[in-house]
């Protein structure tokens, strides 16, 4: 018996073979799958989450500092060995605790978006393309190494999730339609039709909006009832943006 | 290193409360060297011309539009201090220079002139125009509700809009990046060199593909897809696939409802 853990592990790693594939597949078919187990939507969620991680640390070392006042005023009363010291060493404990912290935070904030970019760093070759997929500041470059995404025949999973970060956070629309088009070729996999319907949501701009619905229903996707919920239950938490093409 | 000693040279203007029709010139930190433009307005238009020159001069107009004088008793006798303005904002670093506005509302009309040399990304939501001209660069224009002009270009140009037109005018064009072209309601009109080698992806639902170009059309089979389950799924591709001079980098052209207009220059 195949254990699914061990499958979305070989599958983020890029490393299933055929028949896992198919198995990974069925299992996605029969609903004992769902996509948000995907690491690449975990990781889509996880993006928009930064802030709230960052909020979460500020009050986490505001507590740490805090905690640490307390205790020292409590060691006062106690006349604690601590209040023997000389000053500048009494000043220079809260502020290594304070340095601590903030690397302490900076190196978990890194971790967290390692985990974004690490999963599709797995392969070394590819390092250096997916980097310029994803962060290239020229639009032509990025459009045209999605357009070749697909020449790359190895590890396809990774160009998956690679095109499917393409079309979800690039702020190109072109870029972004020339991911659909590189994901279509895959769509015979039903991770890749439902994160297509999943994208609909994601999307702020009308004419992607628009390619998509348009992409779907050539490979001949219907959008079922909870599509349509998620797909609008996504809309309705947006937030204003400003980059609405 | 060198960047780090760059930074002091950033170079911030806020303007805010700013009066119309003013002329701001921008240095860059290394004179010469290639420059990238990042301009965003949600209301707006953007025009950006090439020039030889060493600096980059940014001219503004906040429209000051007098929707409020219709008659309201209540304003009867008082006389007008001040009204709701917009702010820009300008930063330059390391040649990359950036421009914004907080105006949600209020129309901002941006002239920018930079450059021959210069990478240019504009965009904004509504306005009447994006434009650029005599640009030797890269160049990303993306829009809402505005047509969008590049006229004498050197280099590659990304262009989308969602209602509006797309004129696109190449003067030299690199082999070596694709380039796609797109809007939902509005007409694309591209001039290339007819000396230029290109695969062409073209596609109009509403529309005409027209062209005064040596281009032949390249059939593409139906794309056939068999499941493992043994039925099988066929759909037809509506895009039309084009070379110009035995094909090269792929220009994609997209329109919902409009014509497709390649032109040679």
């Amino acid at each position: 018996m195949i254990n699914k853990k061990e499958l979305l592990e070989k599958f983020n790693k890029g490393v299933l073979s055929d028949t896992e594939s198919d198995t990974l597949e069925t299992m996605f078919i029969n609903d004992s799958l769902t996509i948000d187990e995907f690491d690449i939507y975990r990781n889509l969620e996880s993006h928009y989450e930064d802030e709230d991680i960052n909020i979460s640390l500020d009050h986490k070392i505001q507590n740490l500092i805090s905690d640490e006042i307390q205790k020292e005023n409590t060691k006062q009363h106690k006349k604690h060995w601590f209040t023997f010291l000389p000053l500048p060493i009494k000043l220079a404990f809260p502020i290594m605790l304070l340095l601590c912290g903030f690397f302490a935070g900076k190196s978990w904030q890194n971790t967290e978006k390692n985990t974004f970019t690490g999963i599709v760093n797995s392969q070394p070759g590819n390092v250096q393309m997916v980097n310029d997929i994803l962060y290239h500041p020229s639009s032509s470059h990025r459009l045209t190494l999605v357009n070749n995404a697909n020449k790359n025949s190895e590890n396809q999973e990774q160009i998956i999730r690679v095109l499917f970060m393409s079309l979800n956070f690039d702020k190109s629309a072109n870029v972004r339609m020339a991911a659909v088009d590189a994901l279509m070729s895959h769509s015979d996999k039903a991770i890749v039709r439902e994160g297509l319907i999943k994208s609909i949501g994601q999307q702020e701009s009308f004419i992607m909006k628009e390619y998509l619905t348009e992409a779907l229903n050539i490979i001949g996707e219907k959008i079922n009832t909870s599509g349509i919920i998620n797909t609008i239950d996504n809309d309705k938490n947006k937030t204003f943006d400003k980059n609405i093409y | 290193m060198k960047n780090i000693f760059t930074l002091f040279l950033l170079s911030f203007v806020t303007i805010l409360g700013a009066q119309s029709n003013k002329d701001i010139e921008v240095p860059l930190s290394n004179p010469g060297k290639i420059g990238f433009l990042k301009t965003h307005l949600h209301h707006g238009s953007i025009i950006v011309i090439g020039e030889d020159r060493d600096n980059v001069v940014v001219n503004y107009d906040l429209d000051e539009d007098d929707n409020h004088e219709e008659e309201d008793s209540r304003r009867g006798g008082l006389k007008r201090v001040g009204r709701a303005k917009s702010g820009i904002k300008i930063t330059e670093d390391n040649n990359i220079i950036e421009i914004d506005s907080d105006s949600k509302n209020k129309d901002i009309e941006i002239t920018i002139i930079v450059p021959l040399n210069f990478n240019i990304e504009i965009s904004n939501h509504n306005g009447d125009d994006l434009t650029v001209e005599n640009i030797t660069g890269e160049i990303n224009i993306e829009s809402h509700n505005s047509d969008i002009s590049a006229l004498n270009i050197s280099g590659f140009v990304n262009a989308n809009t969602y209602n509006g037109d797309v004129e696109i005018s190449f003067d030299k064009i690199p082999s070596s990046k694709d380039m796609a072209f797109s809007s939902y309601n509005g007409d694309i009109d591209i001039s290339l060199p007819s000396s230029y080698r290109a695969d062409f992806k073209l596609k109009t639902v509403n529309g005409e593909i027209l062209s005064d170009l040596d281009i032949e059309e390249v059939g593409k089979t139906p794309e056939f897809k068999s499941s493992k389950k043994g039925s099988f799924k066929l759909y037809t591709d509506t895009w039309t696939y084009a070379k110009l001079n035995g094909g090269g980098n792929e220009i994609k052209i997209n329109t919902h409802s409009g014509d497709i207009m390649l032109r040679a220059k």
